[in-house]
């Protein structure tokens, strides 16, 4: 009776379960929606590819002690022709698979909001909360930005927080030599 | 039962079948991308991009005041190796040689730990089918050895949940809410028959018929199945809760009588400070009724750590002295009129682990403890342990 039962469940939970399933975005579509969640759905968005100079290149190791490749795709939002908000898409490994996430920033390099795009591990993704997420707004590149110090992991998903971490200050690290550069 | 199967299972079978081929076709034409500003790549390297390894592995010293040498040994040494076909679906598996090697048969293991299809549709939903880890408990899922700072696992994830708990079947997963996470999954069952008052260990069927399997008899035994299921809950970004239950039918059909287990865990990390814990109980049901299977269990333990590192420097790296206590007790029937049993014969294990553990890399660790375990009419065991553990 109980295993009939159980025959039953699952069913259930697949009839439940797919008709939920949304289509598929690509990557490019998910960091277009976000750029609109946090730059407003009125603006209008660009993308610039920015070369990274080989001493942009070490400028960013030395600050965030991590790497950066030779070139960058620089998001945009535009309000009335003026630039409200910048974001910026990257692949920081989490404990096996790469998260892919965005960083977008305010127009004087604060972070306006750190969103994950894709998380590939069998179990976490807890980093897409906004109990998480939260910490990240309003700080830059001179910020911490350190896990047990003014980043709190979340509980049990250690590797994927840390991981975003040093992921965002990387970014905007990135952002602010940019900056710096003239380039934005 | 046969008319019910045929009004009732029937139609729903194939309108899963038909839910199922709507939404599944057009998603396998979106091609998979690890990020926007990939460059379009040959066929090799497209393959590449879209197959992910990674491991992890431990190599152990163990000292016990007794009854035995010092060993030297690598519990555990895994692969992992992921294909994503498309950003949905998904192959996972961890290929795992236990204790350095098999010869002729004899010595270690080696085995699939988990080999998965994956359907991850949306944060709501997600659809796994294959090899997967029972949802129990903290260590099950999560057991890379830089994920815990012991030695060895601590005893409640060895004697009660039989860690690494893996078992054939299907199930979803998903945030029913941000901040609530459930996995719900059908599996074949556990051999309740047995179990003893060592364990749950021996009861895993880990998809396999075991010293049985020949060519003409492979697989698990599918005739019992049980359904387990957690559900999480994440209030604020250091606090994780879970909530486990597993259930299976016991050999009555009676479902008063169902073996059933039920586990909670905490974990609270702020700064420094992180703590843990697990505790939950076991009915065995109808198995009691073998004269060798205890009719239940109880137990659990409290873990705290805490990370110096930063008191002297402002590396990186982490040093966390830990101490962890346990309690684990498992219950044989008072009623039994076995002449070897007595009338009441719980088996209490109290034991305290306490060591220190250093993380020079998040992905490395190197561990020391110290485990005191006291049951009650026979001498404690102690013992010295010392581990390198690595994730990759």
């Amino acid at each position: 009776m109980l295993i009939n039962r159980m025959q039953r469940l699952i069913i259930v939970c697949l009839l439940v379960g797919f008709p939920v399933l949304a289509k598929a975005q690509s990557i490019a579509q998910k960091a277009d929606a976000a750029m609109h969640r946090v730059f407003g759905e009125q603006a209008v968005l660009t993308k610039e590819t920015l070369p990274i100079d080989p001493p942009m290149r070490s400028a960013v190791q030395k600050r965030s002690e991590e790497e950066v490749g030779d070139k960058v795709i620089v998001h945009k939002a535009l309000k009335d022709g003026k630039i409200i908000g910048y974001g910026i898409v990257d692949d920081v490994r989490g404990k096996a698979q790469p998260i892919t996430y965005i960083t977008l920033f305010h127009p004087d390099g604060k972070i306006a909001d750190v969103e994950v795009l894709v998380y590939r591990e069998p179990y976490g993704g807890e980093v897409a909360y906004e109990s998480f997420r939260k910490q990240f707004r309003g700080k830059s590149s001179n910020s911490q930005l350190r896990v047990g110090h003014d980043i709190q992991n979340v509980a049990g998903a250690t590797i994927s927080s840390k991981a975003i971490t040093y992921g965002a200050k990387k970014i905007a690290v990135l952002f602010d030599e940019l900056r710096k550069a003239g380039k934005l | 039962m046969r008319v019910s199967y045929i009004l009732v299972l029937r139609p729903l079978l194939r309108l899963s079948l038909y839910s199922t081929l709507v939404f599944i076709v057009p998603s396998q034409t979106v091609r998979a991308q690890s990020s926007e500003d990939s460059i379009p790549s040959t066929s090799l390297q497209n393959f590449l991009d879209k197959t992910h390894i990674g491991g992890y592995g431990e190599i152990t010293y163990k000292a016990p005041n007794e009854g035995d040498v010092p060993r030297l040994d690598i519990p555990r040494f895994v692969i992992y190796l992921d294909h994503y076909f498309s950003d949905k679906w998904a192959m996972k598996s961890e290929t795992e040689i236990e204790h350095v090697k098999l010869e002729r048969g004899e010595g270690g293991e080696i085995g699939l730990e988990q080999a998965f299809l994956d359907y991850h549709a949306n944060s709501h939903i997600g659809w796994r089918t294959g090899l997967l880890l029972i949802p129990m408990g903290i260590i099950n899922q999560t057991h890379e050895p830089n994920t815990f700072y012991s030695v060895e696992r601590p005893q409640f994830d060895e004697q009660v949940i039989p860690t690494t708990w893996r078992e054939i079947g299907t199930g979803v997963y998903g945030d029913l809410s941000e901040g609530l996470k459930y996995q719900l999954y059908v599996t074949e069952g556990l051999k309740t028959q047995e179990i003893t008052s060592e364990g749950l260990d021996g009861g895993k069927q880990e998809g396999s018929a075991g010293e049985e399997t020949s060519d003409f008899m492979a697989g698990s035994d599918a005739s019992h199945p049980a359904l387990s299921a957690k559900l999480e809950v994440l209030p604020f970004a250091g606090l994780r809760i879970g909530a486990s239950t597993y259930i299976e039918p016991g050999y009555t059909h009676d479902i008063s009588r169902s073996f059933f287990m039920s586990v909670l865990d905490a974990r609270y990390e702020h700064g420094p400070l992180h703590i843990r814990g697990e505790g939950g109980v076991i009915n065995t049901g109808d198995a009691s009724d073998f004269p060798h299977v205890p009719t239940g269990a109880r137990g659990g333990y409290v873990e705290a750590a805490y990370n110096v590192m930063p008191l002297f420097s402002s590396a990186e790296s982490e040093l966390l002295p830990f101490v962890r206590v346990e309690r684990i007790e498992f219950s044989s029937r008072s009623d039994t009129t076995e002449a070897n049993f007595s009338t009441d014969r719980d088996i209490d294990r109290n034991t305290i682990t306490a060591g220190l553990a250093f993380k020079p890399l998040d992905n490395i660790i190197l561990k020391a403890d110290y485990r005191v375990t006291k049951i009650e009419g026979e001498l404690d065991y102690r013992q010295f342990s010392l581990g390198l553990g690595f994730a990759y």
